[in-house]
């Protein structure tokens, strides 16, 4: 294995293959910072060109593209706290806390550290630990999706910063906005009220732009000033790299979990950095650091994100099944150049597989090289005026809000969640739980009626399956768990209190 | 300052919360017209989130930070408020050079921004480079249907 890998990499240094990555990356790192493109778009856009290129070629642009805009997403989010990409949501807490202290440099290093870590390990994943994995993944069915779903919500509403009843509340305004429009399982259309432009779900797209840009060019309309609060930069990309390394079980962490959700179809770089986010939140020996500018905040989400874009190609490639919207282009890409995913795959192509894993570990490394280049001069717009910078915003995220899918509806839905997200945040309600009951609901109520299908309407299937069993026990014990064990406690303090004045006779 | 009122007067959090409620509570009256199974989850998440919304309103988990702080009365609340909705409007009505070349200059002005020699060409540049790398991309960007009727 090791010397393929050393072929692929001796070819992939060939000036022909080394400018198509370079560029990749470049369009990926612009387009991915863009609100409402994304990498996905681009793929889409430029997958039609790579019929005329070389298989390796090809693939190797659109895998670029799709990790460096990975990467891309997370630079809008620190500085106007746009996630650019919707997996790079997490990131906006606390990277555009970090960029509001005058850090966004340091924030910038933050994400670019973690990126490179995640990416690097979700590619060593797929090329060392390819078949192992996806044994594992094949072991989910829909029980299980449907116990993850309430697992992720679990863990959002109980680590929500300040109430977890608030966070309780906008998951489940999260989970009802959701189930506008029609069900993808059983086809009815709900809360459509008649409008045929509502029968299609409401994208989480416009959601993420109304929630995060809109709704934070609301606050910069209210105060004066710049994002950076201190009116100037401080700190240095450099110090970023430096305090990734601080956190090495965070990026472990993160790795874990990104990996994990990568080599299960379907559940998506958002989910993954969503939960990081929050576990990271719920470990943390001071909580109240998150959203307040916690390296951990940016670490864990970026690390996770950027590991499940990579490992997601491993049911890709070895099953067949995309793991991801990515995925499923570059298994189109496969497919028409004449290649069938499988374990022939690896045997049958070795030369191409081999080099189009030695092209993502060094369009990982084009990233870094290019983002430690340009990105610390995008950190200057922190420090703009906010009368100035809030109408650019404005016009730029509505405009990607319409870029989505060029309906107006996507804008009007941007402007909505806009409005109703500066208002939850002005009284405390946080938005991350609309976001995880958006993100997964969809996936809850499809595993929930599949798993209905498979036991013939009995419920007890969550419970007769030991993965989903196991993961709906984990959901009780983290709701429930901390009050149980405060009573407890309460109760055995009141018996040892007991027991002591028995011991402690009366003197006569 | 928190939401919260020492008068006896709900917050502005209750008072969302309660709205939210309310929601949940026609969002099960309405699903409750549909066949059983699209109308479980709904019913479901329905009656649950009036419940905790509910809560909410009447003033559970509302302690310290929960309670969020009070609304900024100021002018500049309104064209916070206001300035989303009348830009998409223009957006829809006049398209993107249009909307873009006017709202970004007056919405910068209205926010007390002066310096007319950096506004200028920042705005044209935006439109602009929007203008340009959005149709490179095969987007379509919003023509105005005014400017269609009219023109």
């Amino acid at each position: 294995m090791l010397s393929l890998l050393v072929d692929g990499l001796l070819l992939v240094l060939h000036w022909e293959y080394l400018s198509v990555i370079l560029v990749s990356t470049f369009l990926g790192l612009w387009i991915g910072a863009i609100p409402g493109l994304g990498p996905v778009m681009a793929m889409a856009i430029l997958f039609p060109f790579t019929f005329t290129m070389e298989p390796l070629t090809g693939l190797l642009m659109l895998a670029t593209i799709h990790t460096a805009g990975t990467y891309g997403g997370s630079i809008s989010a620190i500085l106007i706290n746009v996630p650019g990409e919707p997996a790079a949501a997490a990131t906006t807490f606390d990277g555009y806390a970090l960029a509001r202290r005058g850090m966004a440099r340091m924030a910038l290093g933050l994400s670019l550290t973690a990126s490179f870590f995640g990416g690097l390990a979700g590619v060593a994943a797929l090329i060392l630990a390819a078949q192992p994995l996806v044994h594992f993944a094949l072991r989910f069915g829909p029980p299980e999706y449907f116990a993850l779903a309430v697992l992720g919500l679990c863990v959002v509403a109980v680590a929500s910063r300040g109430s977890t009843l608030k966070g309780l509340v906008m998951g489940c305004v999260g989970l009802a906005v959701g189930f506008v429009g029609t069900d993808a399982v059983l086809g009815y259309p709900r809360f459509t009220f008649g409008f045929i432009e509502l029968e299609a779900k409401i994208g989480l797209v416009p959601v993420l732009i109304g929630l995060f840009a809109v709704a934070e060019l609301m606050h910069l309309m209210l105060r004066r000033g710049a994002i950076a609060e201190a009116g100037a930069l401080t700190g240095r990309l450099i110090d970023g790299i430096r305090t990734t390394f601080a956190y090495p079980l965070t990026i472990l962490r993160g790795l874990s979990a990104g990996i994990f959700v990568g080599i299960i179809p379907g559940i998506g770089a958002v989910t993954a950095s969503l939960l990081v986010y929050t576990m990271e939140k719920r470990l943390a020996r001071d909580p109240s650091r998150f959203g307040n500018g916690a390296p951990e905040g940016v670490i864990g989400p970026e690390v996770s994100n950027n590991a499940c874009i990579s490992a997601a190609l491993i049911p890709t490639l070895t099953l067949g099944i995309p793991g991801s919207s990515g995925a499923a282009l570059l298994l189109v890409a496969i497919t028409v150049h004449g290649l069938r995913p499988g374990p022939l795959l690896f045997t049958g192509s070795p030369e191409l597989i081999y080099g189009f894993f030695a092209g993502l570990l060094v369009g990982i490394l084009a990233f870094v090289l290019l983002a430690l280049l340009i990105m610390r001069w995008f950190a200057v717009i922190t420090v703009l005026p906010t009368s100035l910078l809030a109408p650019l915003l404005l016009a730029l995220s509505l405009v990607g809000a319409y870029a989505y899918d060029q309906d107006f509806l996507s804008v009007i839905y941007a402007v909505l969640f806009g409005i109703f997200g500066f208002v939850a945040r002005q009284y405390g309600f946080p938005v991350i739980g609309l976001v995880m009951g958006l993100v997964l609901g969809s996936m809850a109520e499809t595993a929930f009626h599949q798993s209905l299908q498979m036991s013939a309407g009995s419920y007890l299937i969550f419970l007769q399956r030991p993965l989903s069993t196991s993961i709906l026990v984990a959901c009780g014990v983290l709701l429930f768990g901390p009050a149980l064990w405060f009573y407890l406690r309460q109760a055995l303090f009141r018996l040892r209190g007991a027991g002591a004045d028995k011991t402690e006779k009366p003197q006569p | 300052m928190p939401a919260g009122s020492d008068q006896g007067r709900p917050g502005g959090d209750q008072i969302l919360a309660g709205l939210i409620a309310l929601l949940f509570i026609g969002m099960v009256l309405v699903a409750s017209g549909y066949p059983s199974e699209p109308r479980l989850l709904p019913s479901i998440i329905g009656v649950a989130g009036a419940i905790l919304a509910g809560a909410v309103a009447l003033g559970f988990g509302r302690e310290g930070e929960a309670a969020g702080t009070a609304m900024p009365r100021t002018p500049r609340l309104a064209l916070a408020l206001f300035a989303p909705p009348l830009y998409a409007v223009s957006l829809w009505l006049l398209g993107h050079w249009v909307a873009n070349l006017m709202a970004i200059p007056v919405i910068a002005l209205l926010l007390g921004y002066r310096r007319l020699v950096v506004l200028v060409p920042v705005t044209l540049a935006l439109t602009v480079a929007i203008g340009v790398i959005f149709p490179l991309l095969h987007i379509r960007l919003p023509t105005g249907r005014l400017l269609r009727l009219l023109f």
